[in-house]
């Protein structure tokens, strides 16, 4: 049965809950029994990071194992924030995981051949398995991150603003500057510095 | 040689607008250290990118919605997180359930008993069976097919806490199309074909009896 006292937001509602409020529904909705409910967000908790993580691991893993990397990671960070772990922001967490647990890949992998399923999309019970070596993937390095996070913890928390913002999320150098009060121009450099000290960590191989 | 910046803010703009750009794609368009900085920036830039909009039709199209409802099924059932975990090793180690359950009574020595054994596993993966009362040797036997080790498993399978009613459970097996047969099961959950002292065996005793 569930809580009588249990109130269900609407499906608009729960769309627009931060993370940490989105968790904690859904482990109010689980106590409740509000199953449906619980699901929903649920719902709306993976479908909101699992392209990011998925296109995340792609980056560094062969196609046949992308899937199964990605819904780690997610179940992986999940798993912590009903177990009572004190992990703190999310998203955060979820990046970390995400790292992590594209490297516990890379570590399984090693001295072991790449296969792939001779048989894919959804697991069949009844259908066979086989196995045939992999096309060499030419995968990304995971350290290549470490450059970027090198290149941006050296930066001040105004040029790490500015970089988010002008780099990475893709907004108008204009309004960038004026947010921050200060010159486009200077906007301009702080991103092109960013830019250069990450090609030069990459070069170096000394991120 | 394609640039790096184009290329990456060509990516950004993409994504944003809700397209579905190939990373894989695009890095076939650098080489050497173009490739491990347009890769970097990207992931950068997906680290930092905000949730995705909820979008129920989205969701559908997206091939989640199982991955969903097992997470669902771990949530709401006594056996942690084993109905995500146990399909998916099953899947990475490419293991048919058959065969699984096959080498599982073969390993605890009762291979002729496949049925009662596999009876079982399916309850595992359901989330039906309550994790503390599943043996080490099941957990020994069933890490050496799945390649995990049993205190992983074990750490896995720890109960989450009560969950709430079961009518919340009914609600997320009613979606799974798995049969009457597992539909009963969830009526009484924790219920295993035990209805006299006598019927209570090995298997029993390996799977609920600590």
């Amino acid at each position: 049965m569930t809580d009588p006292n249990f109130r269900e937001p609407k499906e608009h509602e729960l769309a627009t809950l931060p993370d940490e409020r989105l968790i904690a529904y859904i482990q109010e909705a689980r106590t409740a029994g509000a199953t449906e409910a619980m699901t929903l967000a649920l719902s709306v908790l993976v479908f909101g990071y699992l392209d990011i993580v998925t296109r995340r691991v792609a980056l560094k893993v062969p196609p046949a194992d992308v899937d199964d990397v990605a819904h780690e990671a997610i179940l992986s960070a999940i798993r912590s924030a009903f177990s009572g772990e004190s992990i703190g922001e999310f998203r955060a967490w979820l990046n970390r995981i995400t790292s992590r647990r594209i490297a516990d890949y890379h570590r399984r992998l090693e001295g072991k051949p790449r296969t792939v399923p001779l048989l894919s999309g959804d697991e069949e019970d009844e259908a066979g398995w086989g196995e045939v070596p992999s096309a060499e993937f030419e995968g990304v390095s995971v350290d290549a991150e470490r450059a970027i996070e090198t290149a941006y913890g050296a930066l001040s928390e105004a040029h790490q603003r500015i970089v988010d913002a002008y780099v990475f999320a893709d907004r108008p150098a204009p309004e960038v500057a004026a947010e921050e009060a200060t010159s486009e121009d200077n906007v301009h450099q702080v991103a092109s510095r960013f830019r250069r000290r990450v090609r030069n960590l990459l070069e170096d191989g000394d991120s | 040689m394609a640039d790096v910046e184009n290329l990456f803010r060509s990516y950004v703009a993409r994504h944003r607008a809700g397209e579905n750009p190939s990373e894989r794609e695009l890095l076939t368009q650098v080489e050497g250290t173009d490739r491990d900085e347009l890769a970097a920036m990207i992931d950068a830039y997906l680290a930092r990118a905000p949730r995705r909009a909820w979008d129920p039709s989205q969701f559908e199209a997206s091939g989640a919605a199982p991955f969903v409802e097992s997470v669902a099924r771990s949530l709401q059932g006594s056996a942690g997180f084993w109905p995500t975990l146990l399909p998916r090793l099953r899947t990475r180690m490419r293991v048919a359930r058959k065969d699984l359950v096959g080498e599982l009574a073969s390993r605890l020595g009762v291979p002729g008993r496949q049925d009662k054994v596999g009876h079982y596993y399916h309850q595992m993966e359901q989330g039906l069976l309550p994790s503390e009362g599943v043996s080490d040797s099941v957990l020994d036997a069933l890490g050496a097919i799945l390649g995990e080790s049993r205190e992983a498993l074990r750490r896995a399978g720890q109960s989450l806490g009560p969950a709430g009613g079961p009518g919340g459970t009914d609600a997320v097996f009613a979606r799974t199309a798995v049969g009457p047969a597992v539909e009963a099961e969830v009526a009484a959950p924790a219920a295993a074909p035990r209805s006299a002292e006598e019927e209570w065996d090995e298997i029993d005793r390996l799977f609920r009896g600590g």
